[in-house]
């Protein structure tokens, strides 16, 4: 591929006009292409899983970070449907969609370009490891290994319930997601509430395994939140290994000590903050008899798929 | 010889485990003939396990002929020093990048044999596969597409459908919603009462794919995504082509940005008279709930849609007409839905005018004529389908006092900016 070098002359003869700017004489060739592509990490799990913890505490030695990019979110809609309604899939047979199946050949190749030439320009290398926090990209996971089906995921799985609890004390008034959403959670509304989130965590949840179980065998690394928490150290160490990334032991301890829960300043966590209480199994404190009933309906088959009880 | 064929949503996975030396090298062969499918959904190979059963590593050969003549395929191999056995495996639509309809006669695998070799090794690795390669637009070809591209955005059931896919069928391709608007002008539920787009609500954030910071970047690429994936489907860069997008006009300005010598329609209409028909598609058995399985209103939630849908109307309309506004002054056309519901030929013959296409009248009488609600037969129009009334102001009729009420509160600004 030639890179092309564009000023503003030559960019309004190629356009016409001007007022878009183009840049620049750095994309990428089709060999940074496949370098960058390979040293890619997506962290996919359901929001509230841990994934900032193990994205942008625990993988920080030699790597780069992308905290959150939201392509996954862009690249699908969803809807809570007797269909489960996902636009990708639902308007995939027709021709005319952006993203239809038809001219995947098409879409998946400039879609790639898009991809990697704006992590590209973030971090202005191809040959470091870059690790991509993505948790609330994860409806659009498909989509995004369809394009750069050479990058690494890791799945980080964690109890729904657990899951459930801290998206209704996020959304707690006065706590720190409530900037972020419609209305807090009452007690009005704190059963629907409870009830569509099982719901999407037990759909997202799917998508993410299938996905993981179609991407290769080297490319993979499935992890429980749980086990990290408890055995912060070895299963970091595996991930490491995972990623390509080889890590002495000290420094692996000092990363593991330095990010554990236990040391973060008491007044920066607890109930309505962002880091809460990293206690697996606090669900059944804090929702009723009747919210756990509803909790099971909805996601005991998942839960029990995932091995939690 | 084993005949495979399957779709793409069948797998084929077949393994036969043999004992094997540590640390020799053997040789493997088949013979595969592809009768049809994609490149990379399927190949053969050796997994190499350890005495524990773990897999230690897997040789493979890409199964990529098709050409229907049988070819053979040979792996060479050097077993590791850990290694227990191996599994002399096929793959198709399982564990490989692509998964398509495919046809395969193959050496069944229990005719395989493992015979030890001194010969060079021989086999791919499994990332060892490129994309397919369509090819693209050359900048020439972005140039020209790029020009005789017409944006229609308007709000869902603001008469798109009519105007993009019926009145202006003449001499244009013609694209029925790609929704690329609509992934990039994606909306979070409201905060403080007003619908919030992502890319407004993080564009500060530099790891935000379309952050501000990087706004060269992806729109450069994103450009390239849009007139590459345009090209792909007509290969034809001389012809207008009218792309509707309702749907997308959350996305109307990313769009125009990245393609800012392509041209655009807004098509306004009265949001109460928008509101009426979606609240007609979403109620019970209604053609939007029926094709989508969205839950229809009742009347305990009916207020709620109407605000939901009112307060959608307001943002898209906000986003279109800023975009209109930043859109070169000769590449932008605006027409109200009544205006051309009402004097469709003359209106009609504007926007015909403004694309570059040069329609004889006599033509154009037959279009508008051909589409006239009037001549939809009976049984295709009505409440509850997707053509319904064509008739302005019919929300007058379909709302108490009260929902009015609701909707003027909402719309009313942006209603009387319109000259509603």
């Amino acid at each position: 591929m030639v890179s092309i070098k564009f000023n503003r002359n030559t960019l309004n003869k190629i356009l016409g006009q001007v007022n878009v700017s183009l840049p620049f004489s750095n994309e990428l060739t089709p060999k940074q292409e496949d370098q960058l592509e390979q040293n890619l990490t997506w962290i996919f799990a359901s929001p509230r899983s841990g994934t900032s913890w193990l994205a942008n505490q625990l993988m920080t030695y030699n790597t780069h970070n992308m905290d959150e990019p939201y392509i996954g979110h862009h690249l699908t809609s969803i809807g809570i449907t007797e269909n489960n309604f996902k636009l990708t899939e639902s308007h995939k047979k027709r021709n005319a969609y952006f993203f239809s199946e038809k001219y995947k050949n098409t879409w998946q190749v400039f879609l790639r370009k898009l991809i990697l030439n704006r992590i590209y320009a973030q971090f202005k290398c191809t040959d470091g490891k870059i690790v991509i926090k993505e948790p609330n990209g994860g409806f659009g996971v498909d989509n995004v290994f369809i394009c750069v089906p050479l990058s690494k995921m890791i799945l980080v799985l964690r109890d729904g319930r657990d899951v459930i609890d801290s998206l209704v004390d996020a959304r707690m008034k006065g706590s720190w997601g409530i900037e972020l959403d419609e209305k807090s959670v009452n007690s009005n509304n704190r059963i629907n509430f409870i009830r569509n989130h099982a719901r999407w965590w037990v759909i997202r949840t799917n998508l993410l395994l299938k996905t993981f179980d179609e991407r290769p065998k080297d490319l993979r690394f499935k992890i429980k939140y749980e086990d990290l928490r408890y055995n912060t150290f070895e299963e970091l160490k595996k991930i490491y290994d995972f990623i390509g990334i080889k890590i002495p032991e000290k420094k692996l301890e000092q990363i593991v000590e330095k990010y554990s829960f236990e040391n973060i300043p008491s007044e920066k966590k607890g109930s309505g903050k962002v880091t809460r209480s990293a206690s697996p199994g606090k669900w059944k404190e804090n929702f009723s008899e009747e919210e756990q009933r509803i909790m099971s309906e909805v996601m005991s088959e998942t839960l029990s798929q995932l091995g939690y009880k | 010889m084993l005949e495979i064929s399957i779709t793409s949503k069948e797998k084929f996975v077949s393994s036969n485990k043999i004992t094997v030396e540590s640390n020799k090298k053997y040789l493997i062969s088949i013979k595969a003939r592809g009768i049809f499918g994609e490149q990379y959904c399927a190949y053969f190979g050796v997994a190499i396990f350890d005495e524990n059963d773990n897999e230690i590593c897997r040789k493979i050969q890409w199964l990529n002929n098709f050409s229907g003549k049988e070819q053979a395929y040979k792996l060479v191999f050097t077993s590791s020093k850990k290694v227990k056995y191996v599994k002399v495996l096929y793959r198709i639509n399982e564990e490989v990048p692509i998964k398509s309809d495919c046809r395969y006669m193959l050496t069944p695998l229990e005719k395989i044999r493992l015979i030890e070799t001194n010969e060079e090794e021989t086999f791919d690795e499994s990332e060892d596969y490129v994309l397919p390669k369509p090819r693209g637009p050359t900048p020439n070809d972005e140039r020209d597409l790029e020009k005789n591209i017409v944006w229609i955005f308007s709000s869902p059931r603001g008469g798109t459908s009519w105007l993009g896919t019926q009145l202006l069928e003449y001499k244009t391709l013609s694209i029925n919603e790609p929704y690329i608007g609509f992934h990039l002008g994606i909306n979070e539920p409201k905060i403080n009462d007003k619908i919030v787009r992502n890319i407004d609500l993080f564009e500060k954030d530099p790891d935000y794919f379309f952050s501000f910071r990087y706004k060269k970047i992806w729109q450069y690429f994103l450009r390239k995504l849009i007139l590459g994936r345009i090209y792909g489907q007509f290969q034809d860069t001389t012809t207008p082509i009218i792309i509707k997008e309702p749907n997308g006009g959350m996305g109307a300005d990313i769009v125009l940005r990245c393609l800012p010598q392509s041209k655009m329609i807004f098509l306004i209409r009265d949001g109460r008279d928008v509101v009426d028909s979606w609240i007609d598609g979403l109620k019970k058995d209604a053609w939007f709930t029926k094709r989508y399985g969205f839950t229809a209103w009742n009347e305990k939630n009916k207020e709620e849609e109407i605000i939901r849908q009112a307060s959608y109307w307001v943002k898209t309309m906000e986003v279109i007409e800023l975009a209109y506004e930043n859109h070169s002054k000769e590449l932008r056309y605006k027409v109200k839905y009544e205006n051309l519901r009402n004097n469709t030929f003359e209106e009609l013959k504007k926007i015909y005018d403004f694309i570059g296409i040069k329609i004889p009248e006599k033509k154009l009488e037959q279009i508008v004529e051909k589409y006239s609600f009037e001549n939809i037969p009976s049984e295709k129009k009505g409440s509850g389908k997707v053509t319904r009334s064509a008739s302005p102001g019919k929300w007058k009729e379909s709302f108490t006092q009260n929902e009015q009420k609701i909707m003027s509160e909402i719309m009313g600004e942006k209603l009387r900016g319109f000259g509603y």
